[in-house]
């Protein structure tokens, strides 16, 4: 912008400044004072009103809906909870991988053993649910599928 | 102490209307004026908006800056009837096309000062700038707390307009 521009500028805005204020026409101020007191008279102030506020019923109503409500609240996160645990004692406890890694190395680890890792499921499958959790929820027998469990590990320490 | 402006507003104190009637209307109406390009139209955004501040008036006890709430309600107030009568106008043109009478358009025609034409023809943001500046009175920060933008931002759209209004003015004297 050079000087020129930055003067004309300087004359618009004079000119702008200078236009004539546009004055109310006569009448717009009663109308307008008019249409606010009829608002102000249609609609009592908040406090003139008073506030709205819960009786005891309302109350227990609350209380009530709340104590409805909470288990769907709590529950998945209860659940997630619960599965945090699991997945975590899951990474803590030894894997097929262990068992495999014994097999490379020549030691053959007892059947029983191999099915507290990875029990059948109804069709004769392996399934790779490995953790004691899983083991207990699939045995018939907890204890047992536990027994094996400490077996397997005590082969393990001892052979490698 | 006495009840502030903004307290006795919420108070639903009618004078005090009043009293913010005779203190800002003229402003307002200038404001209005520039930003929709109609006396009539702005005198109806004024005895809209002072309506809005009595009905919310519940509002204004919390209210820091009274002057840059109310020229904000005033923007609001334009922008709501400048989309009704794009709305309208749309629909006007329409109706005068469909009569083979394109002319009716020209009855929306911006006023024929030749300032004023180029003051309608800025871009929105920045026809506010020079309202709330020029007929409003408010200062960069106030009018950057208006219109939500940056004391910064608010002086660059009035350089902005500034310079287009001086292209345009210029073009047209060439003419």
């Amino acid at each position: 912008m050079t000087l020129h521009d930055g003067m004309r500028d300087r004359a618009i805005e004079r000119r702008l400044r200078s236009r004539p204020a546009l004055a109310p026409s006569a009448g717009h101020r009663s109308r307008v004072l008019a249409a606010v007191r009829g608002a102000l008279d249609s609609r009592p102030a908040a406090e003139a009103v008073g506030r709205h506020r819960l009786g005891g019923g309302g109350v227990l109503a609350l209380a009530g809906m709340a104590a409805a409500i909470a288990p769907l609240l709590i529950g998945p996160w209860w659940l997630s909870l619960d599965g945090v645990a699991g997945g975590s004692a899951w990474f803590r406890s030894p894997r097929p991988s262990l068992v495999a890694h014994a097999r490379m190395v020549g030691v053959e680890l007892p059947p029983d053993a191999l099915a507290a890792v990875a029990p059948e499921d109804a069709n004769g499958e392996r399934r790779h649910r490995t953790h004691p959790t899983a083991v207990d929820r699939t045995s018939t027998a907890p204890g047992e599928a536990a027994e094996r469990w400490l077996r397997m590990r005590h082969t393990l320490v001892r052979e490698l | 102490m006495p009840p502030t402006l903004a307290e006795s507003l919420a108070d639903g104190d009618a004078d005090a209307f009043a009293a913010l009637y005779d203190r800002l209307a003229a402003r307002l109406l200038g404001a209005a004026r520039t930003m929709i390009g109609s006396a009539a139209d702005a005198e109806d955004v004024v005895h809209d908006l002072f309506v809005d501040l009595a009905r919310g008036r519940d509002r204004l006890a919390a209210v820091a800056d009274l002057e840059a709430y109310v020229f904000t309600m005033l923007r609001h107030a334009v922008g709501r009837r400048h989309r009704r009568a794009v709305t309208g106008r749309r629909v006007l043109v329409e109706v005068a096309h469909d009569r083979g009478r394109p002319d009716h358009a020209a009855a929306f025609a911006l006023p024929d000062d030749e300032l004023a034409a180029a003051v309608a023809d800025l871009p929105p943001e920045q026809r506010e700038v020079v309202a709330l500046k020029i007929d409003g009175g408010l200062t960069f920060a106030e009018i950057g707390r208006v219109m939500g933008t940056s004391l910064d931002t608010a002086a660059s759209r009035y350089r902005y307009a500034l310079t287009k209004l001086r292209q345009t003015l210029s073009r047209r004297e060439e003419r």
